[in-house]
């Protein structure tokens, strides 16, 4: 084959009559192989193919949706919970002395337990 | 006549000595009972418990309304739970301790004899006590009413106790306790002289205090706030007020009369 013709040719240079025998016969070689090619990359799947792929990319992605869902929902409980919504104060109001506190809890369990003096 | 009045004097001797007899027998019993104690009046409160008794020593196991068992051996208290008793510097003295000690001090004021069991009545400056005792020296009911207080112990089943004291200690792992409960001794100091007390918690700007409200034995009320730190208390115009700067606290004693006041001051200071 002539590559010089045969690149002339596709560049539109030569007309087909110019070319020879071999390069003809190649020229319809590579236009087969242009036509497969062609065909291969022009591939439209079916409906219900396509669908199938699509549901493949689209399941991981709706999954990854829903576990930002939650955790956005969690997040806004937690904000809620420890920001908005007033809380009982369990601290106790004041310190209270270790020798009050034990006058205190003594005397009750006393009075609690006996009947007077 | 003569011979009547002969009669109506042996009966009499019989009588007391009948009585005599029987308060004997009571009071040097040993039993084992399970008992209720309630008390109506201003406020109200019941206890369930169980007692172990001896002629001078006693386990009792309050069941409710607090898992509690308090003893007195030789005349020392210890309370708490197993495994964890303290010394108490305060005398634990139930219903029927205080009518024992009424009737050794005050004397019987009425007797009389219901079928097979006898109304001891003992009317007290602590009280009008009534006790229902059979003739085997048992208690089946024992009644205080004082000052609209009317407290009732009443035992649902009694028995002779067999046991000694250390048996049914051991049972309930009392040994002599090792510590004491921490409590200033003007407060103790002040309470022997009180028929009964009242104790809450108050507030005294930023502190927290505790506030005990008592009734004297002279009939007046004395109330004392002991608090760790220095705090202002004020008093009504009637009422006086006496400072004390313990170790670790403050206590201030307020009286409405001079006289009790005195007499705590005198106390507190002999004891120094």
């Amino acid at each position: 084959m002539s590559e010089d013709k045969f690149n002339g040719f596709l560049d539109g240079e030569l007309e087909e009559e110019a070319l020879d025998e071999v390069t003809k016969s190649d020229l319809r070689l590579y236009s087969e192989a242009l036509r497969v090619f062609r065909m291969r990359y022009d591939y439209r799947p079916s409906a219900k193919l396509e669908e199938k792929i699509m549901h493949k990319f689209t399941k991981p992605r709706r999954i990854l949706w829903e576990v930002a869902m939650g955790i956005a929902v969690v997040a806004a409980a937690f904000y809620i919970t420890f920001n908005l919504v007033p809380r009982r104060n369990v601290e106790p109001v004041m310190q209270e002395s270790e020798v009050v506190s034990e006058v205190f809890d003594y005397l009750s369990l006393v009075k609690l337990v006996g009947d007077g003096f | 006549m003569r011979r009547t009045l002969f009669l109506a004097a042996v009966v009499l001797v019989t009588s007391f000595v009948f009585a005599q007899s029987f308060i004997e027998l009571y009071l040097n019993s040993s039993y084992f009972g399970r008992r209720i104690v309630v008390e109506r009046g201003p406020t109200n409160k019941s206890r369930i418990e169980m007692v172990y008794r001896w002629p001078n020593d006693k386990i009792v196991h309050v069941l409710d309304p607090v898992f509690l068992v308090w003893a007195r051996r030789s005349g020392l208290f210890i309370m708490g739970q197993p495994n964890n008793y303290r010394n108490s510097p305060l005398e634990i003295l139930d219903l029927e301790d205080l009518f024992i000690k009424q009737l050794r001090e005050q004397g019987i004021t009425k007797l009389e004899k219901i079928d097979k069991k006898y109304k001891v009545t003992v009317d007290s400056p602590s009280g009008l006590f009534t006790a229902f005792i059979t003739e085997e020296g048992l208690p089946e009911k024992i009644v205080r009413v004082f000052n609209n207080v009317t407290t009732e112990l009443v035992y649902e089943h009694v028995e002779v106790l067999k046991e000694g004291f250390e048996e049914v200690a051991q049972r309930y792992g009392i040994k002599s306790a090792e510590e004491t409960v921490n409590l200033p001794n003007e407060i103790k100091l002040i309470l022997s002289t009180v028929n009964w007390y009242t104790v809450s918690r108050l507030k005294i700007g930023d502190e927290q205090v505790v506030m005990i409200i008592a009734n004297h034995k002279s009939g007046s009320v004395i109330k004392m706030v002991c608090s760790s730190k220095d705090v202002t208390v004020n008093t009504e115009q009637n009422e006086q007020l006496l400072r004390i700067k313990g170790k670790d606290y403050y206590l201030y004693v307020i009286a409405q009369d001079q006289s009790v006041l005195e007499q705590v001051k005198s106390l507190l200071t002999k004891e120094r």
